[in-house]
């Protein structure tokens, strides 16, 4: 009991703000993944990566939790509910038979997931939520830029060539099945039609009124 | 924080909110009068002097308005989406510097609520969130014309939100901050006329106008709302305080917009007289608050004259055009700014140039 109340005393507004956006975080994605209707889940993941920013806000990552909102929230979300929208997708019926052979090895995997986050917090010399004056400019769009274009340059190269072959990929698949040459053409010039438009008395039909 | 910090920023933020409150709704009043007079009738003139208490009689009609919901909209969502429009909206003013520091009763006021090293993402993550409440509305109303109207806004805004984000980077590179404060600060030389739109970033400047016209979703871009075509585009569906919010929202848009463009580009509250003894920081205010009432006078007077864009010359403009000439902006300003410090130029400039 004294543990406890002293741990409670030990707690700043920071670890109160923290638990706050930690909790909603987690309550959201679980709306992401058990939702039915896809746009109810699309809100929901919108929650998740506001409380996420708040969260790094607290951790002193200012640029990163703008960066969150700006690129996951204001953009890419913005593009999942253009896309349930535009195809007008309606809550979906019960899929969980379609994943029949999943469901017992979703268990065991997200159980190897959650241990390997474990380990990786519990032995790495992360000192979260204990701003030291060392870590306090960790977060800065200066200390980030330095180490991009630093030690990270190689890597952070890759990975736009990397979201550089998605696209023309995209765009290769997109322009594959179109003769685009032959769409044109028959804009152009619409083929003659063989048979002979109908007389108008032969369009109009008798209707008996009664 | 001490009780006295605490009370200072409460106050900060109920008088920031009453001002940018009553600011909206004389936008409205602003608007009718000015678009009457370029199209050469009288507007709204019987309620009060000028009709200036017109503002007052709307905000009280939309009150007491009967508040419809349609039976087959999506009912939660369909009350979310107004709230999710007006508050991020509202948001923004946290960081925007409405002023230099002011010594009131013998303590050291700054003129904005809040600032920190990355208010300008702050700002424009917030704008990236107005789309949600467009988007939902349309949605959630259960109505063709409210679909098409949240389809339109969503691919718009953030076809025009890559030439916005793009069209800031000249001034991040030639300030090297992103904090709002300090790209002000950065504007006080030349006598109070060092603004980044004549120091170089007029290509800069240009892009972001028109990509902020098309982020507001206002003429020539208000192609969410044509209401030839879409009734009343996203807000259709909506009545009484609901529609408000909408329109709330959209004047407050407006006036991050115009602040955001002052700040950036326009010195912010930079100008001559600001550097005065005591009444120095009450000037600045003045010439921020003029040159943001000259940017909404703008956003009307381009409401009274241009025509609406169609569909798909709203997207070549902002991908074909507006993108190539935002990068191009980008590689002009970082290739000048090198060769500024490998050269080391500054020497050489004149010397109204170098001196504050």
């Amino acid at each position: 009991m004294d543990t406890i109340t002293s741990y409670l005393s030990s707690l700043t507004a920071e670890h109160y703000f923290f638990f706050l956006f930690a909790i909603v975080a987690i309550a959201s994605s679980l709306e992401v993944v058990m939702q039915r209707s896809p746009l109810y889940s699309a809100i929901a993941l919108v929650f998740t990566m506001a409380s996420l920013a708040a969260n790094f806000v607290l951790l002193k990552a200012q640029f990163l939790a703008a960066i969150q909102i700006i690129v996951y929230a204001g953009a890419i979300i913005v593009l999942f509910v253009f896309v349930i929208m535009l195809l007008n997708v309606r809550a979906e019926e019960s899929r969980l038979d379609r994943f029949g052979a999943l469901r017992f090895i979703a268990v065991p995997s997200a159980l190897v997931l959650f241990l390997g986050a474990f380990a990786a917090i519990r032995f790495s010399n992360l000192d979260t939520l204990s701003p030291s004056p060392a870590s306090a400019a960790a977060g800065t769009t200066e200390r980030i830029a330095e180490l991009m274009f630093t030690k990270y340059l190689l890597p952070f190269e890759a990975a736009s060539v990397l979201i550089m072959m998605a696209i023309v990929g995209a765009l290769v698949l997109a322009s594959r099945a179109r003769d685009v040459e032959a769409e044109m053409a028959a804009i152009e010039a619409p083929a003659e039609s063989e048979a002979p438009l109908p007389e108008p008395e032969d369009r109009l039909e008798e209707v008996e009124v009664s | 924080m001490t009780l006295e910090m605490f009370l200072i920023t409460a106050v900060k933020i109920g008088l920031v909110l009453f001002i940018i409150l009553t600011a909206v709704a004389y936008c409205t009043y602003m608007e009718r009068r000015v678009l009457a007079f370029i199209q050469v009738r009288l507007g709204p003139n019987r309620v009060g002097p000028f009709g200036l208490l017109q503002p007052l009689a709307d905000g009280i009609k939309f009150i007491f308005k009967e508040d419809v919901i349609p039976t087959d909209v999506t009912r939660f969502i369909y009350i979310l989406a107004p709230i999710t429009a007006l508050v991020p909206a509202l948001m923004t003013f946290a960081v925007i510097p409405f002023g230099d520091r002011l010594e009131i009763f013998g303590k050291d006021i700054s003129l904005y609520i809040t600032g920190f090293n990355v208010s300008l993402l702050f700002v424009f993550a917030m704008t990236s969130l107005g789309v949600y409440g467009i988007v939902l509305a349309g949605w959630s109303s259960n109505s063709k014309y409210s679909l098409f109207g949240g389809l339109r806004s969503s691919a718009q805004m953030i076809s025009y939100e890559l030439a916005l984000s793009l069209s800031i980077i000249g001034v991040l590179i030639q300030v090297g901050s992103l904090d709002l404060v300090k790209i002000v600060e950065a504007q006080s030389g030349w006598h109070g006329f060092q603004w980044n739109v004549i120091a170089f970033q007029p290509i800069g400047f240009l892009i972001f106008f028109i990509a902020v016209l098309a982020e507001t979703n206002r003429v020539p871009f208000d192609l969410p709302e044509a209401e030839t075509e879409l009734v009343g585009g996203f807000h259709t569906e909506y009545s009484s305080m609901k529609f408000a919010m909408f329109f709330m929202a959209e004047y407050s848009a407006m006036i991050t917009a115009s602040c955001m463009a002052t700040v950036l580009f326009f010195g912010g509250w930079n100008g001559p007289g600001t550097q005065l003894e005591t009444i120095g920081p009450f000037i600045g205010l003045a010439w921020f608050t003029l040159k943001v009432f000259l940017f909404l006078f703008t956003y009307i007077w381009i409401r009274g004259t241009l025509p609406r864009f169609r569909y798909d010359q709203l997207m070549d403009f902002g991908w074909k055009l507006l993108l190539p000439l935002a990068i191009f902006n980008i590689v002009f300003t970082a290739t000048w700014k090198f060769l500024f410090h490998y050269y080391d130029l500054a020497p050489s400039l004149p010397a109204w140039m170098q001196g504050k």
